[in-house]
């Protein structure tokens, strides 16, 4: 909006009348004075604002029902009621809303005034279920209060019916643990009894309630493992001496083994906790006494925790049992104590484990040196260094792969010489450190040394500059490419690929030429193709290959890294190879053939196949798949490719590597193709897997599929799923069936098995609607009996024999979408009409006599919009295509083989060009002539619901607010709103100047709409309206205005395009020049709004946080307060049209 | 010496010489007619559910199988064949002295208790993620393991092997490139559906359930275990446990340590965890977990993880820094990244499958240590949404800084008689 008042600059003129109406807002805050609701009113209006939908709105909700001080907070407990009584879900958000606001730092007086409400509503709520809610919810703000209300409870365990609360009290006290909480749990033990004992008991143990130990040693030898259990465990963390005995005895009698009572844990933990207190002499006596009693393997684990406890209170002083513990026959039990020893670092302690280490046989050194080498301290390098050089290789390596860990690549000084000094096996190893701590830079001492090592040695090291890219160091690799020893010479081969450049193409063609072992030549391929990548310019990559092809020897071996250089030259010369007579070359064409990247090779792969080659036939078969599924076709096209194959398939195998590539097609289509394997008992765990993949969403995206043929497909692939990750699969697969929204989606118009849902064609559309019941009837009849004589069904497709009418569906449809596939011989001509109306084109585009190599898929029949496909999309004939066909309204798009051809054109009527086309109509398949085929004929039918709504949108839960038709789901001025053309047009003179809004209201919500301004056109979207007011200030305006216009020069921020009027800046200057249309995203979500335009976010902001000091127009904004409401047009003076109005309801998804 | 010396000693002869040295891939070891050491370790899985059944075909001869609910159980004995034998108690599968390692599947509130059970029983372990349902008891989980000397993973892998969700590589080039510095520091890290991650919010629980009965065949109250009492509902247990507070953390809960595990690594973050998390989410239930729209950790250096829960930040490059951004499916603006890659040196190998972590006794790639700072981050997350409000948090101490109701949910009392 724009006020008129206010397109004078300066002058800013309201009316005395409307800033009084302004101050005295509808909707009044919980806090204004003049707020004469009772208290019920504003505990029930602040409820019905739950849950919030953000942590500001919680706590400003919370703030208000705090204010209502003890009453208010005690009316809203009051209405909490037992579960399955009731639902008082929005009461336990406000509680929750408020605890958890009260709880936060330096809220002191909210959090007692919340405490104190609980603990009052404790003390009225009755139903167990509603106590022990309570409870849990003071848990975050509950003190000493609670602590009263909670003991009481235990005090009475037996009061009530129902569940006891001493369990939740119990688990209150603990979350509090203060000293009133012990004293509470300490009275409570005599009071209670059985599973409530034990509640009481464990809780004392967990919070160390000393004075509660004597009376736990008396139960120590209650009957049953739970009571005993809980008494040992509570003694041993009260870790009080006079324990000491029971303790010990009970782990005794345990025998120290893992069992029910715990017993041997609880002796541990007593002397955790004595060592805790300070008495590290019993700590100490207890854990030796444990290690010597704990000595077969299956009590070792005990040892090693008693050594650890011991480590934890004294220290230094168990380094000699931890150095003792390495002579130990238990590997386990040596490494648990190595662990233990990590912790315990210093030079002593490196002293002695260096000295340990001389005495120790070599597996024991090794694991030592390990130990020290996770240590990290740089005083162990010096017993580290000097094991480099140890005779046994366990402990030459501990100690390299601990320097490597230790100082990086500062230890290859060290490593190097490694290399040289060690033998063979252990040089690779140490090779292999070398690689990760060596880097492209570092490589020179490396390359320094080359020529002092052992041939093993050497390759090593060459393979380290080959891994790092080492291309300064290609002359010293390729001068040992023709070492005399073998490992050398191979260790220089796999290298060149990580060092060769652009220049040494012809010196590896040299190479390729002369190599003689299969092994050389790939890795001489391997390092021409790295090379030639460096050429430039890059179709020049394969020149210097297809030179060297002539004049070779083995041309096979250039043939064969072709593909990777690529070029249609390059595809020429090897297509030209295949047809040559030497085996050698043959294979290699052939295989460059399968490596070709791109599309370009896939026929010729698909005749070697059909050839019945035997040699050649599966791999062309399997490269042919592989290329079709990694090429960028549309899925629809790859699709047909893939089906085209399928009858080619001759093995398991092969049909599912074409599951396999259909599993990564996300079209309906797909999908079908998929399923139809779920029947075939070997492919049947494929083809789950690929129909779970198609149909549900990939992550980050919204592409699920729907409808009825995908949740019985879903459904059935659920029994199929296999492997180690199926359970995960199918919890998904249950979740989004059970998520999946309402609806047919694509039902097949074709059994695949006869004609039903098909009847012959009588007339046209305007002279049937001539005929009487009776006349159409008998017309039916003789129509349907030559359908029958010219229509069939063969192999899955209906067939049309070349003579007699149209096929046509027995129902009419308005508005959907079509998929089907057709085939026509050479010279067709066929189509699809749609709505009884011709025609979607279908023709043999060598048919150049009647301009049909403009390709198929254009609207034939139109002669004032277009009737030629955008692009010529046709696969060759005899060959499958398919149709996608979205008819809305009198607007037709069309896809072929994946590529849109017809972009949302008006369909003419053809019968009569003065009318526009039927709302409904038949679809119908046209007989025109020769031999033609249709199979896969599928319809979605698009609700009003769904009017131009994306795939997304609809999956993303959006609804269309405007059919396009007409006002349904509007209220307020249909005199000022008609529909033209798709758009909603508002027209000053037309009618009166109150608004339009949607029947519904909406809280929080996703808006998008387009719109087309007039020159200097002024409007605006009311948002969370009532339907009276000026929703500017009882609601809020997202402004619509053609603020470039000269007239707007004056504008304040706060009245540019999108902003919230008055309160929140638009960024200005991204409207569409005028007439075109803008699409525009309204975003609302509690107090935040965002607004995005043609792409631009121009608003994001926080209407509360905006104006808690003030507006920017300096106005009273009530309607900031407001949390729901209808959404509509403003109406102001000038025309506007709006179109493409959806929403996707934000509040929805809150629970209920 | 007893059966269990014998074959833990011929698990230690048959590692190569250079035991606990180096990493060996399984295949070495194997060889015709020889039946790899992996294969001879032995198992008990708890908890055959949705998770638990995956466990099968993981390593290891199984010799036992636990649920608390007959079907359950029922069916994962007919699928395992005749020499594995039934439990509905786990405490009597972790007193079987031939069981080597425990697999515990069961829902996440139980994973601490049964882990330190079975480390007092002496079991190496690998357990579900998350690892566990609050800090503390992840904290309790290390205690356990080390002082009982025993080996831990956590079923989750993508720090160590496989495409990377939507990275289109594994993870170790771009530690190698992280590594390098030249994306300079501090980074930031994004997960969202724009960076090819799915943050599964229908794993949202319901309010207001209702009372029902027990089925027969289903033991409730071991189910809940440590957990609060609430009346059974069907919602609560089996596939939808994760929806609800006490037992997991909806979508956070469920694929959290599987994203964010890998961030830890990358960063360097395996031995500390963020100073802040700031969250925006709408307020959450007492009982039932909700979505989130964006939960953002900020650590002591200044990287940051944000999880996008609604992509809105539409160009989020998955990690980006100064210098440099790497954007999903591996794109770069690193001018030459594939050349800069090859001359970098090589992460340092970590351990990679679990029975060469039981033999060697060399901490398994994921151990107890770095997955409960990983967990730790799901944790972070958990209280903050549910809190809904800002939180410092100290990770030395790991605790939170002036929010005592925050530190009230680090540890959360335990149902009697059950105790950590």
């Amino acid at each position: 909006m724009i006020r008129r008042t206010l397109r004078k600059p300066g002058v800013r003129i309201l009316p005395i009348a409307v800033l009084i109406s302004l101050a005295m807002p509808a909707s009044v805050s919980a806090r204004s004075p003049q707020d004469v609701r009772t208290l019920a009113t504003k505990v029930a209006d602040i409820l019905a604002q739950f849950p919030a939908a953000s942590s500001e709105q919680r706590d400003r909700l919370a703030a208000q029902m705090l204010a209502l001080g003890d009453p208010g907070v005690a009316e809203f407990v009051r209405r909490l009621v037992p579960v399955g009584a009731g639902n008082d879900t929005a009461v336990r958000f406000a509680v929750n809303a408020m605890v958890v606001y009260a709880s936060r730092f330096g809220g002191e007086s909210d959090r007692a005034a919340a405490e104190r409400g609980l603990v009052s509503a404790l003390g009225t709520a009755s139903d167990p279920e509603v106590r022990a809610f309570i409870l849990s919810q003071l848990r975050p703000v509950g003190r000493d209060e609670a602590v009263r209300a909670a003991a009481q409870l235990l005090a009475s365990p037996s009061g009530g019916t129902g569940p006891s609360l001493v369990e939740p009290s119990t688990q209150l006290m603990l979350a509090i643990h203060s000293a009133s909480a012990r004293q509470a749990l300490v009275a409570a033990l005599d009071k209670t009894a059985g599973a409530d004992q034990v509640t009481v008991v464990k809780a004392l143990g967990e919070l160390r309630v000393d004075e509660a130990n004597a009376r736990l040693l008396a139960l120590a030898s209650a009957p049953g493992v739970p009571i005993r259990k809980s008494v040992l465990g509570a003694l041993a963390r009260i870790g009080n001496p006079a324990s000491h005995r029971v303790l010990a005895g009970a782990a005794r009698a345990a025998d120290y083994r893992y069992e029910p009572t715990n017993a041997t844990t609880a002796l541990l933990e007593y002397a955790k906790r004595v060592g805790e207190k300070g008495d590290v002499a019993a700590c100490e006596k207890i854990c030796r006494e444990l290690m010597k009693k704990c000595t077969d393997p299956e009590r070792l684990p005990t040892s090693s925790a008693a050594l650890a406890v011991l480590v934890d209170y004294r220290g230094h002083d168990v380094l000699p049992a931890l150095i003792a513990a390495v002579d130990h026959r238990d590997r386990d039990y040596r490494h648990a104590a190595l662990r233990l020893a990590e912790g315990l670092t210093g030079v002593a302690a490196i002293r002695q484990w260096s000295a340990k280490a001389q005495k120790v046989d070599p597996e024991r050194r090794a694991e030592i040196i390990a130990m020290l080498g996770r240590q990290g301290d740089r005083r162990s390098l010096a017993l580290i260094r000097s094991s480099l050089a140890a005779t046994d290789s366990r402990v030459a390596l501990a100690a390299a792969e601990a320097l490597a860990h230790m100082i990086g690549a500062e230890a290859n000084v060290d490593l190097l010489p490694m290399l040289k000094s060690r033998p063979a096996g252990d040089a690779r190893r140490v090779a292999d450190i070398l690689q990760w701590t060596t880097d492209e830079r570092h490589l020179d001492p490396l390359v320094a040394t080359l020529d002092t090592l052992s041939p093993e040695a050497k390759a090593a090291a060459i393979g380290i500059i080959g891994a790092k890219g080492g291309r300064r160091f290609a002359p010293q690799v390729f001068a040992v490419a023709g070492d005399t020893n073998p490992e050398v010479r191979a260790a220089a081969l796999g290298a060149l690929a990580g060092v060769a450049g652009a220049g040494d193409v012809p010196q590896l063609l040299r190479l390729l030429e002369s190599a003689s072992e299969p092994a050389a030549i790939a890795d001489v391929q391997r390092a021409l193709v790295a090379a030639a990548a460096q050429v430039q310019p890059a179709q020049a990559r394969s020149n210097p290959l297809l030179e060297a092809m002539t004049t070779s020897a083995h041309a096979e071996r250039i043939i064969e890294v072709l593909p990777q250089t690529g070029g249609t030259g390059a595809l020429a010369a090897v297509v030209g190879q295949f047809d040559r007579p030497e085996p050698a070359v043959k294979a290699a064409a052939f295989k460059a053939l399968t490596d070709w990247k791109g599309i370009d090779a896939a026929d010729r792969l698909f005749a070697i196949c059909a050839s019945a080659d035997a040699t050649y036939r599966g791999r062309a078969f399997a490269g042919f798949v592989r290329q079709i599924s990694s090429s960028s076709l549309p899925a629809d096209q790859k699709l047909l490719q893939l089906r085209r194959a399928l009858p080619l398939a001759s093995t398991l195998d092969e049909r599912r590597a074409i599951v396999r590539a259909v599993e990564r097609l996300k079209t309906f289509q797909a999908f079908l193709v998929a399923a139809s394997f779920l029947d075939d008992a070997q492919l049947a765990a494929d083809a789950a897997g690929a129909v779970m993949r198609i149909a549900l969403p990939t992550a980050g995206a919204r592409d699920g599929l729907t409808g009825t043929v995908v949740r019985s497909g879903l459904t059935k692939a659920l029994q199929a799923l296999a492997g180690p990750e199926s359970e995960y699969d199918k919890e998904n697969v249950r979740t989004y069936l059970a998520a999946m929204p309402a609806g047919e989606g694509f039902v097949p118009l074709f059994n695949g098995r006869d004609l039903s849902g098909w009847k012959g064609l009588v007339e046209n559309p305007i002279a049937r609607a001539k005929l009487t019941p009776e006349q159409l009837a008998a017309k039916q009849a003789e129509a349907d009996a030559r359908m029958r004589a010219n229509w069939s069904v063969r192999d899955n497709a209906i067939v049309f024999n070349g003579s007699g009418d149209n096929l046509c569906t027995t129902r009419d449809y308005r508005d959907f979408e079509m998929i089907v596939d057709w085939r026509i011989t050479k010279g067709g001509d066929s189509g699809i009409y749609l709505r009884g109306t011709p025609q979607v084109q279908i023709w043999d585009p060598a048919r150049t006599d009647v301009g049909a190599e403009v390709g198929s898929g254009g609207l034939y029949n139109n002669q004032n919009n277009p009737s030629k496909p955008l692009v010529r999309a046709d696969n060759p004939v005899g060959e499958w295509n398919t149709f996608r066909i979205t008819m809305v309204g009198d607007k037709v798009t069309v896809f072929l083989n994946g590529l849109k051809v017809v972009d949302n054109v008006t369909l003419e009527n053809y019968w009569d060009r003065k009318q526009g086309i039927f709302p409904s109509g038949a679809i119908e398949l046209q007989a025109h002539g020769t031999d033609l085929a249709f199979r896969d004929i599928y319809v979605r039918e698009l609700s009003e619901a769904e009017y131009r709504l994306t795939d997304e949108e609809r999956a993303d839960g959006f609804v269309a607010l405007f059919n396009g038709r007409n006002l349904d789901g509007w209220i307020g001025n249909f005199g000022g709103y008609k529909v033209e053309d798709g758009a909603m047009v508002y027209d000053p003179k037309a009618g009166n100047r109150t608004n339009l809004y949607t029947a519904s209201q909406y809280a929080d919500f996703q808006f998008r709409f387009e719109f087309q301004l007039t020159p200097a056109a002024n409007s605006g979207v009311g948002i969370r309206a009532p339907l009276e007011g000026d929703a500017a200030y009882v609601a809020m305006e997202i402004q619509v205005l053609d603020d470039g216009a000269p007239v707007y020069a004056a504008l304040q921020p706060h009245q540019y395009h999108g902003s919230v009027y008055g309160v929140i800046p638009a960024q200005r200057g991204f409207l569409k020049p005028v007439g075109e249309w803008n699409s525009e995203e309204i975003v609302a979500r509690g107090s935040r709004v965002r607004v995005t335009l043609n792409g631009h976010v121009i608003v994001d902001g926080d209407i509360l946080e905006a104006s808690r000091n003030g507006t920017l127009d300096h106005q009273q904004h009530p309607g900031l307060q407001r949390m729901q409401g209808h959404i509509g047009w403003l109406s102001h003076d000038s025309v506007v049209k709006f179109r493409n109005v959806r929403i996707k309801d934000l509040s929805g998804g809150k629970t209920d | 010496m007893n059966k269990k010396t014998n074959r833990r000693q011929f698990l230690g002869r048959t590692a190569l010489a250079t035991a606990g040295l180096m990493i060996v891939p399984r295949h070495v070891l194997g060889g015709s007619g020889y039946a790899a050491p992996s294969d001879q370790l032995t198992k008990a899985i708890i908890g055959v559910g949705g998770m638990g059944r995956g466990h099968f075909d993981y390593e290891g001869r199984l010799l036992a199988v636990c649920d608390v609910d007959r079907d359950h159980l029922d069916a994962a004995l007919a699928a395992a064949g005749k020499d594995v034998k039934g439990y509905t108690d786990y405490r009597e599968v972790l007193q079987r002295a031939d069981v080597d390692v425990v697999h515990i599947a069961t829902p996440p509130h139980w994973h601490a208790l049964m882990v330190v059970e079975a480390a007092r029983a002496g079991k190496d372990i690998w357990c579900e993620k998350p690892m566990t349902r609050t800090i503390g008891e992840g904290i309790r989980v290390i205690e356990a393991v080390n002082q009982h000397g025993r080996m831990f993973r956590i079923n989750t892998w993508f720090r160590f092997k496989d495409t990377f969700y939507g990275l289109g590589t594994d993870v170790k080039p771009l530690k190698k490139l992280i590594a390098s510095g030249v994306l300079g520091w501090p980074l930031k890290v994004t997960v969202s559906g724009t960076t090819g991650y799915d943050w599964k919010f229908y794993w949202s629980g319901r309010t207001d359930l209702q009372p029902m009965p027990v089925p027969p065949v289903l033991d409730y109250d071991m189910w809940l275990g440590p957990a609060p009492y609430k009346p059974y509902n069907p919602e609560r247990v089996h596939s939808k446990f994760r929806g609800y507070w006490d037992y997991d953390g909806g979508g956070l809960g469920d694929m959290g340590q599987h994203y964010l595990d890998p961030v830890q690594y990358l960063l360097g973050k395996d031995d500390t965890s963020p100073v802040r998390v700031d969250v925006d989410a709408p307020q959450q239930h007492y009982d039932a977990a909700g979505s989130w729209r964006r939960i953002e950790f900020t650590y002591a250096d200044g990287c940051r993880v944000i999880l996008d829960g609604e992509n809105r930040d539409t160009d989020a490059a998955y990690i980006e820094g100064p210098h440099g951004k790497i954007y999903r499916g591996f794109r770069s603006d690193v001018p030459d990244l594939q050349r800069l890659l090859e001359t970098l040196p090589d992460p340092e190998p970590q351990v990679e499958t679990f029975s060469e972590s039981v033999r060697t006794r060399r901490k398994f790639a994921l151990n107890e240590m770095n997955a409960h700072r990983s967990c730790t981050l799901v944790n972070l997350g958990v209280i903050a949404v549910r809190l809904g409000r800002t939180l410092h948090y100290d990770p030395v101490a790991q605790r939170f800084h002036d929010d005592e109701a925050a530190n009230r949910l680090i540890d959360q009392p335990m149902r009697a008689p059950w105790v950590l």
